[in-house]
């Protein structure tokens, strides 16, 4: 009974491990190498040790945390194509209104006060140029 | 010489010289506090435009945005567990703890007097050592560097004593990390899978604000309720106490400056890892350290104090050879090479009274940014009372473009997403995050030190127990390592014996 | 039906109108620093840029861009991608983006088809040893029959393939210690003793030649007047005469002739405007300008030049 994080770490590890032997050669690897593999030794001893005792851990329902994830790369994605101007005031109503079930008149504010403060401060005041997203970008 | 400092005091408090450190601080004040800008960004920012200025002007700028990022940065370290800068990182391990609990403005206070002091701490030692600044300079080399870098991640590691097995699995992690990117000892690319994006290896500060800021937030849009875990007990009067508290740990201060001073003036090794240090120092030197995490104010007052020293300390090589001691000491080359100053061995000798007004300026500038601190604290402090829900997507938001304005590049958006989620799991399955911060920062540091030791010393691992420097860094891991060890130790003894017993 | 009719003539005419390209330049110009903020290589742009904005009478913005990484080559793949409209251009170090191409790595950019539009200037090669050392010539490092050791940044800096050169055609046995961060990293470690000499340019040694802390004992990519200091005639290896750091300017392939040719004017003229003139003379740095011809010329022979070294590149 491996919990699922010592499982994708010891995953990654080995990925880390398998892309030094594989891509990389000579001096350039040696240290990789070793760093990976002491962790995986260390990361073996904490699966041992606590496949023996039984490590409760706090039960927060597990939907919540997917959404909440869900939400913050939804996010991301949106940023990479739309940009921040449209993915910013939306990502802040629908947070704050569904995920987070604020009254509509709330959320509505802070959305377009954050919105106003990020403008004023970024574009105005210290003149960036805040990113278009690759769509916008190839009109 | 103290004639050109008591010239350089003069032209400093010229009316227009303070209004632009004033102008300094204030910026700093704000880049400090929004994750993902910071004091480099800033002083970015400001490189261009003092092409036209005065040299007296342009130092006094910059020395106020300097001294103020630490205390904008601490800020929001306290009160979002989002790092402003990448070396507040430390501050959140017991401010944020102390917001939790309603005592941000207790924290505010305490970061308030810790950072002014520290500040003048680290000026008075760098003004007492910059005669021979530049021996002290050469006595860091490769194999002195490698064993720095083994000591920051050693004394990190292993001060998470709750839990050391997942510390050190922290470490490893966060080395295995720090080798994504180019190899600058040996040429070629590492573990990029082609991206042009990771060539740099992983971008610091975008994972700073992740792991911590992106990670709490999320935490607090999931468990729900505000910053302060229990809003009926705030106390937004806490200021004066936090205050004293900081005079009432002298000793913790002075530690914290030295610490922060001496790794700060280390090149490339930099602030990030000098106020983890003095945070880890600190806890281990503490009669309770486990206590540390769940809000003692020394857990803020060292790694504040280290903050500001550091400033100072990075000075060092900067002034005696023209090597940056720290990212902002690039930019701050790039300024003075941009009013024709050539940095070098030569530059103290020829620029005295200008690179004193400088290291004025950074104290008086960390003085002025705890004053104003200081009147917005009960404002500050009530932010901890706001709903998470209202809170977190703010913050989050703001992250993203904080993140974006450092290089433009949306790659780093990314970056710290992921890396707050993953902040988040460490949280949730109680992974300590520290030593994978530290490892991540020191791990190429410590690869290039070890090679080029192998290089200088033709292979011969004696080198690295050559010199004095050295030999007293060997000594200060190992003491580092048995400090830690012993108290392991005693306690597998008692329970060998109950067990025993049974 | 006439209001129709003039109404389609009335939009008809404002989208041609709209649709016409207006004069180059009409926004502002990005130019791309391949490195950080606060380098030689950024305050050397900063300083030119006001200049370069007073060739468009102040009302065209110049904002460098800083691409770091790799040595100078993201900067080069950004400059290469971009749209060559005339509003991007970058300054590049040669021959750093030169070298990866010769040591048979991938790059994202093929300089051969960059537009080039100026150079901006060159910085010579100096050979250097500490300052207390007893040594004044490279004969005299011949004459110790050991090993020679170099310390240099990166495998595929100009720093490292100089060293590289100079040893192999003077026939010096050695050794590089590499990976130092910038030439103030390695010019510490021969103050400190760790290697006998090092290869570095004049701008990044020139304060610690002013200070003593290191001596020149011979130098590449221009003529010495100094008999302490041999140059590449001096030595019998004239076909290292050229070994140099040139910053030249450039442009996404395929742009325009007409802008092409403004840009050349507008940046030879902001070369020798007064302005960035005192700041050379105050910061004790060069210019050396050259236009198109000369720049694409230079470029043909570095490339001829570093081609032969390659198997010393490897």
């Amino acid at each position: 009974m491996i919990a699922w994080p010592s499982l994708a770490m010891l995953l990654f590890v080995l990925a880390y491990l398998a892309s030094a032997l594989l891509t990389l050669d000579g001096a350039t690897r040696i240290v990789p190498l070793m760093a990976g593999a002491v962790t995986l030794m260390l990361l073996l001893i904490d699966i041992v040790r606590s496949a023996a005792t039984q490590d409760a851990v706090m039960p927060v329902p597990p939907r919540r945390e997917l959404i909440a994830v869900a939400y913050i790369a939804a996010a991301v994605i949106s940023i990479q194509f739309f940009g921040f101007w449209l993915t910013i005031p939306i990502y802040l109503f629908t947070s704050i209104a569904w995920l987070g079930k604020q009254a509509f008149r709330t959320a509505l504010s802070v959305s377009v006060l954050t919105s106003l403060f990020i403008y004023l401060l970024f574009e105005v005041l210290l003149g960036y140029n805040l990113y278009p997203g690759l769509l916008l970008e190839l009109w | 010489m103290t004639e050109v400092f008591l010239q350089a005091v003069v032209a400093l408090l010229s009316p227009a010289t303070l209004m632009f450190l004033i102008g300094g601080v204030l910026i700093g004040l704000v880049f400090g506090v929004i994750p993902g800008l910071g004091g480099t960004t800033a002083l970015a920012l400001l490189l261009p435009l003092t092409f036209g200025m005065e040299v007296v002007h342009a130092f006094a700028m910059a020395g106020g945005i300097m001294g103020a990022v630490a205390m904008g940065g601490s800020i929001s370290a306290i009160l979002l567990n989002a790092p402003g800068t990448a070396p507040s990182a430390a501050t959140c391990l017991d401010g944020y703890p102390l917001a939790k609990q309603g005592r941000a403005a207790y924290a505010i206070g305490a970061v308030a007097s810790a950072s002014p002091l520290g500040g003048l701490f680290g000026v008075l030692t760098l003004l007492l050592v910059l005669p021979v600044a530049k021996e002290v300079v050469l006595l860091f080399g490769p194999p002195e560097f490698f064993l720095v870098a083994v000591f920051g991640i050693v004394t990190v590691a292993v001060s998470s004593s709750r839990n050391l097995l997942r510390g050190l699995i922290a470490g490893g992690i966060g080395l295995m990390l720090s080798f994504v990117g180019y190899d600058t000892v040996n040429g070629g690319v590492r573990f990029s899978f082609g991206s042009e994006f990771l060539w740099d290896g992983i971008p610091l500060i975008p994972a700073l604000v992740g792991l911590f800021g992106m990670a709490e937030m999320l935490r607090l849009s999931i468990a729900g309720g505000s910053v302060a875990t229990d809003v009926s007990n705030v106390n937004l009067s806490g200021v004066g106490s936090g205050i004293r508290a900081t005079l009432k740990h002298w000793r913790v201060v002075i530690r914290g400056s030295i610490i922060g001073t001496l790794i700060g003036a280390v090149p490339g090794v930099g602030g990030t890892v000098a106020t983890f240090v003095a945070y880890s120092t600190t806890k281990k030197a503490d009669r309770d350290p486990d206590s540390f995490g769940s809000g003692r104010i020394e857990g803020v007052v060292a790694p504040e104090s280290a903050n500001n020293a550091k400033d100072s300390g990075a000075l060092l090589p900067t002034l005696a050879f023209g090597i940056p001691g720290s990212a902002e000491m690039v930019v701050f080359l790039g300024i003075l090479m941009l009013h024709g100053m050539q940095p070098g061995p030569a530059i103290f000798a020829e620029h005295q009274q200008d690179i004193y007004g400088l290291i004025l300026a950074l104290t008086l500038g960390a003085f002025f940014a705890s004053i104003i601190g200081l009147i917005f604290v009960r404002w500050l402090a009530a932010i901890t009372l706001v709903n998470g829900q209202i809170l977190a997507p703010v913050v989050i938001a703001v992250s993203f473009v904080g993140v974006y304005a450092i290089n433009q590049t949306p790659g780093d958006i990314v970056v710290a997403a992921a890396l707050g989620v993953v902040g988040y799991l460490m949280l949730r399955f109680d992974y300590p995050r520290l030593p994978l911060v530290i490892a991540l920062i020191l791990g190429e540091t410590a690869e290039r030190g070890f090679q080029q030791s192998m290089m200088i010393g033709k292979g011969d691992w004696g080198i690295f127990l050559h010199s004095a420097t050295s030999l007293i860094l060997v000594g200060l891991i190992v003491l580092s390592i048995g400090w830690s060890l012993v108290p392991l130790l005693r306690q597998r003894g008692t329970a060998d014996e109950t067990g025993a017993e049974k | 039906m006439r209001i129709g009719l003039a109404a389609v003539a009335v939009i008809v005419f404002a989208l041609a109108a709209c649709s016409e390209p207006s004069e180059y330049p009409a926004k502002d110009i990005t130019i791309i620093v391949p490195f950080d903020s606060g380098g030689g290589f950024d305050t050397y742009v900063r300083a030119l840029a006001p200049s370069l904005e007073a060739q468009f009478s102040g009302e065209i913005n110049v904002l460098p861009r800083n691409v770091p990484g790799a040595g100078g080559r993201r900067g080069a793949s950004e400059i290469y991608r971009a749209r060559p409209d005339g509003y991007t251009i970058g300054i590049l170090n040669m021959p750093g983006v030169l070298i990866p191409k010769l040591q048979g790595a991938p790059t994202e950019y093929d300089l051969s088809r960059m537009t080039w539009l100026a150079t901006l200037g060159y910085d010579s090669y100096v050979f250097v040893i500490k300052g207390d050392s007893p040594w004044r010539s490279i004969d005299d490092l011949k004459a110790l029959r050991r090993e020679i050791t170099y310390g240099a940044t990166g495998p595929g800096s100009t720093a490292f393939v100089a060293t590289n050169i100079v040893n192999q055609t003077l026939g010096i046995p050695y050794s590089i210690v590499t990976g130092y961060k910038g030439s103030s990293a390695y010019l510490l470690g021969l103050i400190r003793g760790d290697f006998d000499a090092a290869l570095v340019s004049y701008a990044g040694a020139r304060s610690y030649l002013q200070s003593g802390d290191i001596k020149a004992i011979a130098i590449f990519g221009s003529d010495s007047d100094d008999p302490a200091i041999a140059d590449a005639a001096d030595l019998g290896v004239d076909e290292l005469g050229n070994l140099r750091l040139v910053r030249m300017i450039s442009a996404p392939p395929d742009l325009p002739l007409d802008i092409r040719t403004m840009l050349e004017q507008v940046l030879l003229a902001a070369m020798m405007d007064a302005d960035f003139a005192a700041w050379l003379a105050e910061s004790g740095n060069d210019v050396y300008p050259a236009g198109v011809n000369d720049t694409e010329r230079a470029v043909a022979e570095m490339t001829q030049f570093y081609d032969q070294y390659k198997s010393v590149l490897d």
